[in-house]
């Protein structure tokens, strides 16, 4: 049975900040850890980061996510310099990874990771999925996974970033840094299940873009103009802004079907573009030409209602059992782009709360990415801008 | 445009309302812009809101669990946490040119040296600058600063507090290999920096004073332990005090050496497991001789005693920075002994450790009076003990030598028949009774001479020795029927000074001896007298040619109440009476002698006699 241990952070030191997460989470008793799955901000040396987790806990694997602030039971903390951790005690799991994965080979890359690490471990009955935030076509990730696994099994995770410049994000195994990763853990512990949840709060406004040309996860045209241009115009800004100023208000919304709709309790699922080349713009899905996309603001009651509402839906779900573990995974415009501090940690405390146990937090790893996987009406779905929380139970 | 009514969208054509409704989701657009931008200031703020925080948490919690150094690098992590540099630097120059470095950043190297470059950097480009100044600098505005060429930008300021000569210095920086991730050094990130320093530095003296509060108070408890420590041995206890003058001063060695008393010495050093310095006889006499010679009751200068100073070469050290700091050790006015506390470094005493070496060497002076009063009390007991010997011994003898002659009266009174008419065997009675009568006045008189030199005060004259030998002479040549000749050596113009009646004493004594053993069956029976002064003394020699002392009993002569034989006459105090009235004359008495031969006694007086305090 995998038992799950957390802690986090803001130590500026790499090494030292790895040791104090292991020290929270573990006591001293890192040596028979069995995997460590690290998020960290992009200040971090990440070289340094999965070589100390390797030399405190040397019997583990050790997975790393660059992102742009972390969530632990600690609370919130988003500077060039967060960590945070899950250290997983158990057998029952198996890693896989690709490298050099883009928007164009997701799919494929993808898919050879999810066979291979089928065939290591069968028994997989739940996904963490890590992919890179720059240039990557999520849908085409999900696909493949479900190609090997099945659409009933639960994909969870999240994407890498970095502090929201669009830049970089980096992912290591092990000890391996890469640039344009992902990986994908499978755990195979039959009394495990896990409830997802996602939501953003925002509101579509306006008159929509429509995607005149595309090509995958590549938007070429809107309105029948240079995509970017048309973009940043629309935003108020020029095309010589880089996404570090238009992720923050850029969000764009695609529509969901009614019954989606429902259960998201939002009539818009949003996109976020992460980079873009010259006019073309990397859009973190495929994109079909013809689709609408709606500039979207927010709205900071909706943020608290929906956020209340689907945690008081999970709790319902859970029927009384106490999460064993928490993976959450926060759009990275929801974090210090988006509140003032006390009320995104008002924010975090009201999503830990509920499932505390005697005021206890579970044991949680949460990292403020470019991108997040829940399920949505049944269906494992990549999204944008939400809170997505994964909610381990044992049965 | 202004707000628009209902009335006035009625009347605008298909066009103008397109136009106005996209001007419409351009204003949610820029009001979006707006608000994030007010997101970021609000950020901005809380990140301050923590460093205020994190400093005062600093502040009441951990200055007594916390170093400097753990400030130092809080502040380096702070610059890195709070402002979003790649590295956090942060330089303290302090009271006596102290200067500390803290800095955080993986794989990055900074020596002393460059810090002082940076130090000199800072100070060179923010004198036209006000105190809270920022700098922030470009790419290459610093290629003469090796170690900071690969970052693309720094932001420097510095807070001066010029009342405390305080100055904190601190750099924020950025990566070239980083540039892309951080945000730019903009005068965004400047007031908050230039605040931060003028908190760091507001902070780092708060700390400066409760560490030396603390370290007083560890100073004063250490030195307490040891003083409620301390033995019954007063050396024991010195050395206890150069050892915790070592340990609170962090010197290489610390001595105390008594400046005439062989006895007083103690030594202690620091470092001895790591390098042993050890100072020779040689190099504690060098810096004796400077610290007994300073004007300043505490002085401090630099000194390299020679040995040490070869003993340093030899190990190819540094021989320029060694530093003594020296202390006199009075004692009721008078300089008794030096404490001399050093150190293989330009270390500069603060005030504190002048007090703290005041403090040790009261201290030292206190056990050193303990130790000269336990020296006189050894020495006291002896006396007593003697003086009680001595006593017992007077009583027994004193109580003898009368009593014997009285007991001899009382039967020769019993004896004489005063109805007799046999006056002849009466008269033989009468005589042997005055004789008794004469030996016990012999014994009070010697009593009295023994009582006067102990009680009675010196008073020195003009001393003619001739005069005395030949006046004790002529009272004593008759002791004996037989003839005795007196020779004089006395050196011409012979002049000092002494206590004439005793002196009287002493040469009658000798003499009358010389007399009443002179043997008989010689013909030249002589007492030869020569007297001179040689260095400062005045040599008195007596020399006969009578019976003389054997060799057992030479060193006894000097004894109370010692006779050679009950068949002599005498109380056995004259000679003892000389050795006490010579010690009392700050002189002394030699005998030298072969039994059948003839003695010598030689008596050394001072010749300029200087009175010890008289005590009545």
């Amino acid at each position: 049975m995998l038992e799950f241990y957390s802690g986090s952070t803001r130590m500026v030191n790499t090494r030292r900040g790895v040791s104090e997460c292991l020290e929270i989470a573990l006591g001293n008793s890192y040596s028979d850890c069995d995997l460590i799955i690290l998020h960290a901000s992009i200040g971090h040396n990440f070289s340094d980061l999965v070589d100390e987790a390797s030399k405190l806990a040397p019997n583990a694997r050790v997975l790393a996510a660059s992102c742009c602030g972390v969530v632990g039971r600690e609370g919130v903390s988003e500077s060039m310099k967060d960590i945070a951790l899950m250290a997983i005690k158990g057998k029952e799991f198996s890693v896989g990874h690709c490298v050099d994965i883009n928007g164009s080979n997701a799919y494929q890359k993808t898919l050879e990771m999810a066979e291979a690490l089928k065939d290591e471990n069968p028994n997989i009955n739940m996904l963490y999925f890590m992919a890179p935030g720059i240039d990557i076509d999520n849908d085409a990730c999900i696909l493949a996974i479900e190609e090997v696994f099945g659409s009933e099994v639960t994909i969870f995770g999240a994407t890498s970033s970095d502090n929201m410049k669009g830049v970089i994000s980096y992912q290591a195994i092990d000890k391996n840094v890469f640039e344009h990763a992902s990986f994908l853990v499978g755990f195979s512990d039959s009394t495990l299940v896990v409830d997802t949840a996602a939501t953003h709060g925002f509101v579509a406004y306006g008159e929509p873009f429509v995607v005149t040309k595309s090509n995958g996860h590549r938007i070429i045209e809107l309105d029948g103009k240079p995509a970017w241009s048309e973009f940043t115009q629309r935003l108020g800004l020029n095309s010589s802004n880089n996404c570090g100023d238009t992720i923050p208000i850029g969000a764009l919304a695609e529509k969901l079907s009614e019954e989606q709709a429902k259960e998201y309790g939002n009539e818009h699922i949003l996109r976020v573009v992460t980079s873009h080349e010259n006019e073309e713009m990397l859009y973190a899905t495929s994109i079909k030409e013809g689709t609408k996309l709606w500039l979207t603001q927010r709205d900071e009651e909706k943020i608290f209602s929906e956020m209340d509402r689907i945690v008081a839906d999970m709790v319902k779900r859970s029927d009384g059992k106490i999460p064993v573990a928490v993976f959450h995974a926060d759009c990275l415009a929801r974090g210090r782009f988006l509140f003032n501090r006390i009320l995104k940690e008002e924010l975090v405390n009201r999503m830990q709360f509920p499932f505390s146990n005697n005021g206890e937090c579970p044991p949680w790893l949460g990292m403020y990415g470019f991108g997040e996987f829940a399920r949505l009406s049944g269906k494992n779905t990549y999204h944008n801008y939400t809170t997505a929380l994964y909610v381990i139970y044992r049965k | 445009m202004g707000i628009l009514t209902h009335t006035d969208l009625e009347d605008l054509s298909k066009e103008q309302l397109i136009h106005q409704f996209r001007d419409l989701q351009l204003r949610i657009s820029r009001f979006s812009a707006v608000e994030q931008s007010l997101i970021n200031v609000r950020d901005r703020l809380d990140s301050e809101v923590v460093m205020h925080k994190r400093m005062n948490a600093f502040n009441k919690e951990a200055f007594e669990e916390s170093e400097v150094s753990d400030f130092l690098l809080l502040v380096a992590e702070s610059i890195i946490d709070i402002f979003e540099f790649e590295i956090g630097l942060v330089i303290v120059s302090s009271q006596n040119n102290q200067f500390s470095l803290s800095y955080e950043m993986e794989g990055f190297s900074l020596q002393n040296e460059e810090a002082y470059r940076i130090y000199n950097l800072i100070n060179g480009n923010l004198n036209y600058y006000e105190n809270g100044k920022v700098l922030t600098l470009n790419d290459g505005q610093w290629d003469d600063l090796s170690n900071l060429i690969p970052f693309n930008q720094l932001m420097l300021t510095r807070a001066v507090n010029q009342e405390l000569n305080v100055s904190i210095y601190m750099v924020g920086g950025v990566l070239k290999s980083g540039a892309l991730s951080y945000n730019p050094v903009d005068e965004k990130r400047a007031n908050a920096f230039g605040l931060f320093a003028q908190q760091v530095l507001s902070q780092f003296n708060s700390l400066q004073k409760a560490k030396r509060i603390q370290s007083s108070e560890y100073r004063l408890s250490r030195l307490a332990k040891v003083f409620l420590g301390f033995g019954s041995s007063p050396i024991e206890n010195i050395g206890k005090l150069t050892d915790v003058a070592c340990e609170l001063l962090n010197s290489d060695f610390c001595f105390y050496k008594g400046l005439d008393k062989i006895d007083l010495f103690s030594y202690s050093s620091s470092k001895t497991s790591q390098s042993p310095i050890f100072l020779t006889v040689n190099d504690i006499i060098y810096l004796k001789t400077f610290i007994r010679n300073a004007s300043e009751e505490t002085s401090i200068d630099t000194h390299i005693p020679p040995d040490f100073k070869d003993e340093m070469i030899s190990k190819g050290e540094d021989v320029h920075q060694f530093r003594t700091v020296g202390r006199k050790v009075n004692l009721e006015g008078m300089t008794t002994g030096i404490l001399g506390i050093c150190f293989a470094s330009a270390t500069q005493p603060t005030d504190e450790d002048k007090q703290i070496i005041g403090i040790i060497a009261a201290a030292i002076a206190v056990e050193e009076k303990r130790h000269l009063a336990q020296k006189e009390l050894i020495r006291n007991n002896a006396e007593l003990k003697k003086i009680n010997s001595e006593l017992d011994n007077f009583v027994y003898s004193v109580s003898h030598d009368l009593r014997a002659p009285l007991l001899a009266i009382k039967g020769l009174l019993a004896l004489i028949d005063t109805k007799s008419v046999d006056t002849q065997e009466n008269d033989q009675y009468l005589a042997l009774v005055a004789e008794s009568v004469s030996r016990m006045d012999e014994t009070i008189k010697e009593i009295l001479d023994y009582s006067r030199n102990a009680r009675l005060g010196i008073r020195p004259e003009f001393i003619n020795i001739r005069e005395i030998v030949t006046n004790a002479f002529n009272d004593v040549k008759y002791y004996s029927d037989h003839n005795v000749d007196l020779m004089l050596d006395i050196e011409n113009n012979l002049q000092f000074s002494s206590d004439k009646p005793r002196l009287n004493t002493v040469v009658k004594n000798i003499i009358a001896n010389s007399v009443k053993y002179s043997r008989r069956e010689i013909a030249n029976s002589y007492i030869r007298v020569k007297a001179y002064k040689k260095k400062d003394e005045i040599i008195l020699r007596i020399e006969d040619n009578g019976e003389g002392i054997s060799e057992a009993n030479l060193q006894k002569v000097f004894n109370m109440f010692f006779r050679a034989s009950n068949l002599t006459s005498g109380t056995g105090l004259g000679l003892y009476i000389c050795k006490e009235i010579l010690s009392k004359l700050n002189g002394r008495i030699e005998v030298s002698s072969v039994l059948g031969k003839g003695s010598v006694f030689t008596i050394y007086l001072p010749s300029k006699f200087e009175p010890e305090e008289e005590s009545i």
